[in-house]
């Protein structure tokens, strides 16, 4: 099978779950769900395997897309927003609107491209790809290898989640760059159809700019050799979806699953990851009426602390934290030059896209402006903490790293900027085809997507 | 204008500007290098004659430029990512090592000690075995 093939079962798969969760209304969002759970559950089931002692195997792998397919093609599992919708009402997924195709024709040019290019970057190469290429011929995560001092260089106290997405196309006999651009374009996909839902308060106009944006968003997926086959657009689309399901305001179990389901894989995403999906946890949680709070929290947090524990007993390498006061201070006060100095267009977009999420007037998004801030906060902290010289540092990191939350936040912040907050929980209830976000929209039904 | 018209205006410019930017850096342009330098002259390491366990030593002479040696390991352990790589400055003296791969431009510059002998060589490779004193 190629690579293409095998994510694509991975996409139905998400489907199926996403049908399951009964979770999203809207087209965009159920795309968006489906590539979020694709890459969660493939990686969750990598995860089963390997504590089990079960070699990861293309059949024992597949194994674990078979439930969610089955979940896809069963005519029997409704979503309740059919049932309970008195019969004769049109669905509302109508005929999709000029602005939704040109939104798909955007990102789906942008899938196609990164389809077509196999990774190769070089922290690719010796990093994500190199330890899935590892993991692969292992058949589980080498934590053998990844103590051994020789490899320190593929920081292999990293979360795994993404080389266990490689490797599970490795397995399948795919060269793990054309692996990694074949995930690319699945996360590409859910990036765009996420940013259509949370841009989608703003009407479809918007929404279709904040989703080809979200999908060609420069600093993500270049076809370079500082950006091709990294972690950060995986971390990008979690974060998205998270966010789009964290900001619903109806409490459904649906939503608090999707939302579960991406914060879990965004702390097993890069460590920059892991400390978003916390701050996520911490600033949303406490005041939203999702119930069993604390279940969602630890189903969060329970596979990082899993993953953390192991390496750690397994006398993995960590990359050391230099906590030196003066050292700190002096790279604090060379911080602001070092910017300037790696400054490229896509950093400086960057910063000037954090300042209009942050700088938004309207009231809503206030959560999302805490973790923003707290997650630059803990950034920066790391610059003055981390070895090798502060320079090379921001000119090999920054860029990318910032890029994390991006799409997403400025997607929520043209949703909310230009279509208003979301309404209170008792208006957000599943009654029939109403966008659950659109406090703004004019009066009549209108179609999802 | 009021503030949150301004805070529209910017909003728009810069998805504009965003989407203007990544348009100019995400469509692949010809000619862009697809694998580090040194890929070709080690992809040949691929076919090299290593044991299958165990650790196998590592020399990498020194005729390169600070930092390269490590580029040229990592390069190194993603064309062989199954071998348990020891990198060493010399040939050991512990005979149960019986493969010693010495990489490099200047590879064949390397005169092994007695006991340890040439037997495969591709490219920047050169793989040798204990053979006895």
């Amino acid at each position: 099978m190629t690579g293409p093939m095998v994510a694509a079962l991975a996409l139905a798969s998400g489907w199926g779950w996403v049908r399951l969760l009964d979770g999203e209304e809207e087209l965009a969002g159920r795309i968006a769900g489906a590539a979020a759970l694709a890459a969660v559950l493939t990686g969750g089931w990598l995860a089963v395997l390997d504590v089990a002692g079960v070699r990861w195997t293309f059949p024992a792998v597949a194994a674990g897309w078979l439930p969610g397919i089955v979940l896809t093609v069963w005519p029997g599992l409704r979503r309740s927003t059919e049932a309970e919708r008195p019969s004769g009402e049109p669905d509302h997924d109508g005929p999709p609107s000029l602005w939704w195709v040109l939104a798909a024709l955007g990102v789906g040019a942008r899938v196609l491209m990164v389809a077509a290019v196999p990774a190769f970057g070089w922290d690719f190469r010796y990093i994500w790809g190199l330890k899935a290429r590892v993991f692969a011929l292992a058949g589980g995560h080498d934590l053998g290898w990844l103590a051994q001092p020789v490899h320190t260089f593929a920081h292999p106290d990293y979360p795994p989640l993404w080389s266990d997405l490689v490797a599970s196309l490795v397995i399948a006999g795919t060269p793990a760059g054309v692996a990694a651009a074949a995930w690319g374009a699945l996360i590409t996909l859910g990036i765009g159809a996420a940013c259509w839902k949370l841009a989608r308060p703003a009407g479809r106009p918007l929404a279709a700019l904040a989703a080809v944006v979200g999908a060609w968003f420069p600093t993500l997926l270049a076809p370079d050799i500082s950006h091709s086959g990294l972690a950060e657009p995986l971390a990008a689309l979690l974060f998205a979806v998270a966010l789009a399901a964290l900001e619903r305001t109806d409490g459904s179990s649906g939503a608090a699953g999707l939302a579960a389901a991406a914060l879990a894989g965004l702390a097993v995403t890069k460590n920059e990851g892991s400390v978003l999906a916390l701050l996520m946890l911490a600033c949303f949680l406490p005041r939203s009426n999702i119930r069993h709070r604390l279940w969602l929290a630890m189903a969060v947090v329970g596979p990082l602390a899993v993953w953390q524990v192991t390496v750690a007993a397994a006398g993995v390498p960590r990359l050391p934290a230099l906590f030196d006061a003066a050292r700190m201070a002096a790279r604090a006060m060379r911080f602001p030059g070092a910017v300037l100095s790696a400054a490229t267009a896509g950093l400086v977009l960057e910063i000037v896209l954090y300042a209009i999420v942050l700088a938004n007037p309207v009231s809503g998004g206030r959560r999302l402006k805490v973790v923003l801030a707290l997650w630059l906060g803990v950034l920066g902290a790391a610059y003055l903490v981390l070895p090798h010289g502060l320079l090379w540092r921001v000119e090999t990191s920054l860029e990318r790293v910032l890029a994390i939350p991006l799409p997403g936040a400025f997607a929520l912040a043209l949703g909310s900027g230009f279509g208003g907050s979301p309404g209170p929980a008792s208006r957000a209830v599943d009654t029939g085809p109403r966008d659950q976000h659109n406090a703004g929209s004019a009066g009549g039904r209108e179609e999802a997507t | 204008m009021n503030l949150r018209e301004l805070w529209r205006w910017l909003a728009v410019a810069s998805a504009a500007a965003a989407l203007g930017l990544g348009v100019t850096v995400d469509l692949p342009r010809p000619g862009r290098p697809a694998a580090p330098v040194w890929a070709a002259h080690l992809s040949a390491l691929r076919g090299a004659p290593l044991p299958p366990h165990g650790p196998v030593p590592l020399i990498v002479p020194g005729r390169l430029a600070p930092g390269d040696a490590r580029k040229l390991l990592m390069e190194i352990v993603w064309q062989r990512p199954e071998v348990e790589w020891r990198p060493m400055v010399t040939f050991p003296r512990n005979p149960e090592l019986r493969r010693v791969v010495v990489v490099g431009p200047g590879f064949r510059d390397v005169e092994p000690p007695r006991g340890w002998r040439r037997i495969w060589s591709r490219g920047w490779i050169g793989v040798y075995r204990w053979v006895g004193p």
